[in-house]
């Protein structure tokens, strides 16, 4: 049963409610009253709906662990991303199937878990250094176009007219071209120019990623402004910043944050594509994108250096979709599946 | 003549936004770089030659002096020529027709497999073949596209090797040097396109298949195919006739809307198989600052994604009676 069920059966029997925990706040002292279910808030409701989604919570573990990884990691890890260490062209040490046979010892050798390249460089610091960045600009870039996807995807829907057909018109324009295509524009002379490349990555790609959240603000608050409560709102003397603020905004935090959540996939996505064919990240620096490019041009000989940056995107985008997917029911409960 | 009328106004519309965005990316284009970066650091060059090139490319001049000379051979269908001189419009049509045989089938193939998918699963709803493509479509939606091509290329080869055979060509969209007629090269030009399309379709139907999963979901929960069942029909003619019919006419929108995605995806696809299309040619703009080219690449993709839209939208108009009130 979900948890919105559970609270209306709650209210159906109020037996049920004290069996499960709910207990007044007034204590056994309280009043005697028909009802006894605790009062929870918006965001109490939301995280225990979350925290009911299994694989949602567990992606989430696993990208808190992931992002921790790849913001610290490389200065835990015993060998630098540029240190060139004697190994060179280790397969990945704990692999145990190689030469035709199986060598189930290796599997406690733990020295380069996903092998070192030609010039004996460790791949998981490598990835470790590459994730950072990727992670990095996939961050900033959730945050820039959440920021400003719903303060546009706001006043357009809120103040319609020229306004909101002008912002309208900038949305169009924006998903007519091929996000690839326009990002590398932008950015290769600011990507190329020098060692904070992934800053100005991170920049255009999160000011060109806004319009989607920017649509759906928009829709919300066209519908939203109709409403009785606003009329009442500005019947009472609410000046328009207020409405939005107090009003408005909180109808969105749901949509927005599924919607930022799989903006981090989207952006990481990107990243690796530009970074791939040249546009993004340059070579002094290191991202997950440019890793698989070095590693798919050695893939028959070192096929390793190949799947394992890949492999880490894979993680961070599926975990990453699961939480969007578990926030997404988390905050619609008309989307929520009906369980046994 | 409504469809006319609506034709005429959505082409109206699109005019602003394309002359905004030329004009915009012109800017953009224009302050990539130097295309004569690589004659200036050269001492064997003369300033004299350098500034004969400064002139042809018009370098000198100012931004929207620039822009009018742009756009004036823009409206006579004249895109320009590149900094090496060749005319922009034959080329990059070219490299056009090469992305277009790939973005095509992968387009055919992932809406064909993506409803199928998506109906199976919608109608299945909670079994086992549902878990299976929802799981898989997670997976190939969180796959960046260049390393599921690098993948296959791995397999390819794999194949090929084990076979003794080469089925799958893992570079370039030909074999140069190719004798004899069409059809004796349709072997090889498949063999060139398995790999990247399968790439596509495969990351496509992803997505597809998810809205039309959705949009099934939502026909068979409305009233009128409870008053279909309730009607006694057979549950074949509800799938088919009152069901389907109905849960297939959004997917004309999303795949038009997702051709830009398809563009995305092209890059990086055809970069990872070395194929000389319009991936290649945008990278090659980018680094050698081509204002020209970038522009009209640009111009292109952006004319084929407007051209789509509005095409989708008269489909939906033709589908769906209840838009053209």
């Amino acid at each position: 049963m979900t948890d919105l069920e559970t609270t209306l059966a709650a209210y159906d029997s109020p037996g049920t409610a004290n069996a499960q925990g709910g207990i007044p706040p007034g204590g056994a002292a309280g009043p005697e009253r028909e009802f006894t279910v605790r009062a929870r808030t918006q965001r109490q409701i939301v995280v225990r709906r979350f925290l009911h989604h299994r694989l949602a919570v567990v992606s989430l573990v696993v990208f808190v662990l992931l992002i921790a990884a790849a913001l610290f990691g490389g200065h835990l890890w015993h060998y630098t991303y540029r240190q060139e260490t004697p190994d060179n062209s280790v397969r990945p040490t704990w692999w145990p199937y190689f030469g035709g046979h199986w060598h189930w010892g290796q599997l406690t050798h733990w020295k380069h878990p996903m092998g070192t390249n030609e010039l004996g460089v460790d791949t998981f610091a490598q990835v470790l250094r590459g994730a950072q960045k990727s992670v990095f600009i996939a961050l900033s870039v959730a945050f820039l176009s959440t920021v400003v996807g719903t303060v546009l995807g706001a006043i357009s829907g809120y103040y319609r007219g020229f306004v909101d057909t002008a912002i309208m018109r900038l949305t169009d324009l924006f998903l007519v071209f091929p996000l690839v295509a326009i990002a590398g524009a932008v950015g290769y002379r600011f990507t190329a120019s020098g060692p904070n490349g992934w800053v100005y990555l991170a920049l255009i790609l999160g000011l060109l990623s806004w319009p989607q959240i920017c649509r759906v603000v928009r829709g919300v608050f066209l519908s939203l402004r109709e409403k009785e409560f606003v009329d009442a709102a500005r019947a009472l003397g609410a000046r328009d910043r207020r409405i939005i603020f107090r009003h408005l905004l909180p109808s969105v935090v749901g949509p927005v944050i599924v919607n930022a959540t799989l903006t981090v996939a989207a952006a990481i996505l990107t990243e690796t594509v530009l970074s791939y064919v040249g546009l993004g990240i340059q070579p002094p620096d290191t991202s997950l994108g440019l890793l698989i490019q070095l590693g798919d041009q050695a893939s028959t000989d070192r096929p390793w250096l190949f799947y394992f940056p890949g492999l880490f995107i894979i993680v961070i985008c599926l975990t990453v979709n699961f939480i969007g997917d578990g926030l997404r029911d988390a905050f619609d409960p008309g989307q929520t599946r009906v369980r046994a | 003549m409504d469809v006319a009328r609506f034709v005429l106004r959505r082409i109206l519309i699109s005019i602003p936004v394309l002359i905004l965005a030329s004009f915009l990316t012109f800017i953009v284009a224009v302050n990539t770089g130097d295309p004569l970066a690589s004659l200036r650091t050269n001492p064997k060059i003369p300033r004299a030659v350098i500034r004969q090139e400064e002139i042809r490319l018009h370098l000198n001049d100012s931004t929207v002096h620039r822009y009018q000379i742009w756009v004036s051979g823009f409206v006579h269908g004249d895109l320009g020529l590149t900094v090496q001189g060749q005319k922009v419009a034959p080329e990059l049509f070219h490299a056009l027709g090469v992305t277009v045989r790939m973005i095509a089938l992968a387009a055919l193939l992932s809406v064909i497999f993506g409803v199928i998918v998506g109906v199976v699963s919608a109608v299945r709803q909670y079994s086992a073949v549902d878990y299976l493509t929802t799981g898989a479509s997670f997976l190939f939606y969180s796959i960046p596209v260049v390393w599921l091509a690098g993948l296959l290329k791995i397999v390819g080869i794999k194949v090929n090797e084990s076979a003794h055979h080469t089925y799958f060509y893992t570079l370039g969209e030909t074999t140069p040097n190719l004798t004899g007629g069409f059809f004796s090269h349709m072997g090889t030009t498949l063999g060139h396109l398995y790999l990247p399309v399968i790439t596509l379709t495969l990351i496509e139907i992803a997505s597809l298949s998810r809205y039309q999963r959705a949009t099934m979901l939502d026909v068979l929960g409305s009233d009128y195919i409870r008053l279909a069942r309730a009607k006694g029909l057979s549950p074949r003619r509800v799938l088919l006739r009152h069901s389907l019919r109905n849960a297939l006419i959004p997917i004309v929108t999303i795949i038009a809307l997702d051709l830009a995605a398809f563009f995305n995806g092209a890059v990086g696809t055809e970069t990872v198989f070395g194929w000389r299309g319009m991936g290649l040619e945008l990278v090659q703009s980018v680094r050698s600052a081509d204002v020209n080219l970038l522009l009209g690449w640009l111009m292109i993709t952006a004319v084929i994604v407007i051209a789509a839209n509005l095409v989708a939208d008269i489909l939906y108009g033709v589908l769906d009676p209840r838009i053209r009130a």
